[in-house]
């Protein structure tokens, strides 16, 4: 009797074994990172290689779901649009019901919330997506909350999802300091990506979330200068040593 | 009863809309802004029943936000103004919508104006310039006279201001105070409130 058919049959041991096989499509994935600073919030993404004939600016992976709340995903892309679909239309339901811009919380509630509803319905599979979802709360702080595809929620310092969630992960727990400022925040993210992304610079994407502003996509250029100031400093390191 | 007003301006779109709200015989509120605005360059103008005018209006910007985050971009005057008519036409025969509405907006792409009336029913006109309520009796003559596509906005200003005093003098209902918004390409702008007192005579004249 096999327990991986259907999502709705626990296996004997308690596993639900498609979320688990969710998990690990999300695994497969490109990696996404977040970070949260004092006052300033900042995602970094590994784009996938585009082919030769592909335009590259196609590929969006880091989306906005209303003025001011932002996410990110790993995963599979197709059914990463279905959550962000959702969601956008969400923050503008709230909005029209009760004329308050939604909370960073709620939406991952109910983006949460969406993910858990496919791992208990007839017929459906679950998401293969973990997302990060960045925003500011009413009180004006920054937030960063990741959701997987069991339905799980919770909110972090820095996160990372995808195919080199551990490294980063590791990277992140060694070298995060709480109230950085934005250039401390965006420094680290890119650091932390740089290692794992192949081909460096040239596929990795930055994102920048101020209270109050518009998300800014950091540019080429900048990416590239702070790339060149880490290799210098590692150079310089190895040769002390 | 509601006025509002509107026309093309060289570079921009002008529209006034009285201030009150009322009930029957009572005036309710004497700073209600009837002039909503969907996004950064459009203004919805609404007249008619309150409440379906905020119902109406809520539900048109809500879905213009949605479209924005969804395709990251701002939808068009002219498309906005078909969505709000085709939101028209089919409550029309089921719940309809008591709201006469005039929209305004201005397309950074073309870098024109462009107004529209839309009613009730369901119809849909582009205008160059053009009123609701009480005033369309009075104002269309003032405008077919002294409109031109070429009025920069001081001219502008005082036609619109023309139109309004007319709207005072004539309306036997009191609507003084009006607002006056512009769009250009910088956004929507609070032009003026005004307070309109046409001539009016002080003394009595005695019989003799």
């Amino acid at each position: 009797m096999s327990y991986d058919r259907a999502i709705t049959v626990f296996s004997p041991d308690g596993h639900l074994i498609q979320v688990e096989y969710a998990l690990e499509a999300v695994k497969k994935g490109t990696t996404a990172v977040g970070v949260k600073g004092k006052d300033v919030l900042v995602l970094g993404v590994e784009k996938k290689s585009t082919a030769k004939l592909q335009d590259p600016r196609t590929v969006r992976k880091i989306v906005q779901i209303d003025d001011h709340i932002c996410m990110t995903f790993a995963g599979l892309t197709a059914d990463s649009r279905i959550l962000i679909n959702k969601a956008r239309f969400e923050c503008q339901s709230y909005k029209y019901y009760y004329e308050d811009p939604i909370g960073v919380e709620y939406i991952t509630r109910y983006i949460a919330k969406t993910q858990q509803k496919y791992t208990q319905s007839v017929g459906v599979r679950p998401f293969g997506v973990s997302t990060l979802i960045v925003g500011y709360d009413s009180k004006g702080f920054p937030k960063l909350y990741q959701t997987d595809p069991s339905g799980n929620f919770s909110s972090w310092k820095a996160s990372c999802i995808g195919r080199s969630e551990k490294p980063v992960k590791e990277f992140l727990e060694k070298n995060y300091v709480d109230e950085m400022d934005e250039e401390q925040t965006v420094r680290l993210t890119i650091q932390s990506l740089v290692e794992v992304v192949e081909s460096g610079e040239k596929n990795i994407d930055i994102a920048i979330m101020r209270k109050n502003k518009p998300i800014e996509f950091l540019g080429r250029t900048r990416i590239a200068d702070i790339v060149k100031e880490f290799e210098e400093e590692k150079k310089r390191k190895e040769e002390e040593d | 009863m509601d006025s509002l007003v509107g026309f093309v301006g060289k570079n921009y779109v002008l529209m006034a809309g009285d201030t009150n709200a009322g009930r029957s015989i009572m005036r309710l509120k004497d700073d209600f802004d009837k002039l909503v605005p969907i996004d950064s360059h459009k203004i919805l103008a609404k007249s008619g029943e309150i409440g379906d005018g905020n119902q109406f209006c809520n539900l048109i910007i809500r879905n213009v936000s949605l479209y924005r985050i969804r395709n990251e971009t701002e939808l068009t005057t002219k498309s906005v103004a078909h969505y709000t008519r085709r939101q028209l036409a089919t409550a029309i025969r089921k719940n309809p919508y008591s709201v006469n509405l005039l929209l305004g907006g201005y397309d950074k792409k073309d870098q024109k104006g462009s107004l529209y009336y839309l009613d009730y029913l369901g119809s849909s006109k582009k205008i160059n310039y053009g009123a609701q309520g009480y005033a369309a009796l009075f104002v269309g003559s003032i405008l077919d006279r002294f409109w031109n596509e070429d009025l920069d906005f001081e001219d502008g200003l005082e036609l619109m201001k023309k139109c309004l005093k007319e709207v005072e003098k004539r309306l036997i209902i009191g609507t003084r105070c009006f607002l006056i918004k512009m769009i250009n390409s910088d956004g929507i702008s609070v032009v003026e409130k005004v307070m309109i007192n046409s001539e009016k005579k002080n003394e009595i004249e005695e019989e003799n």
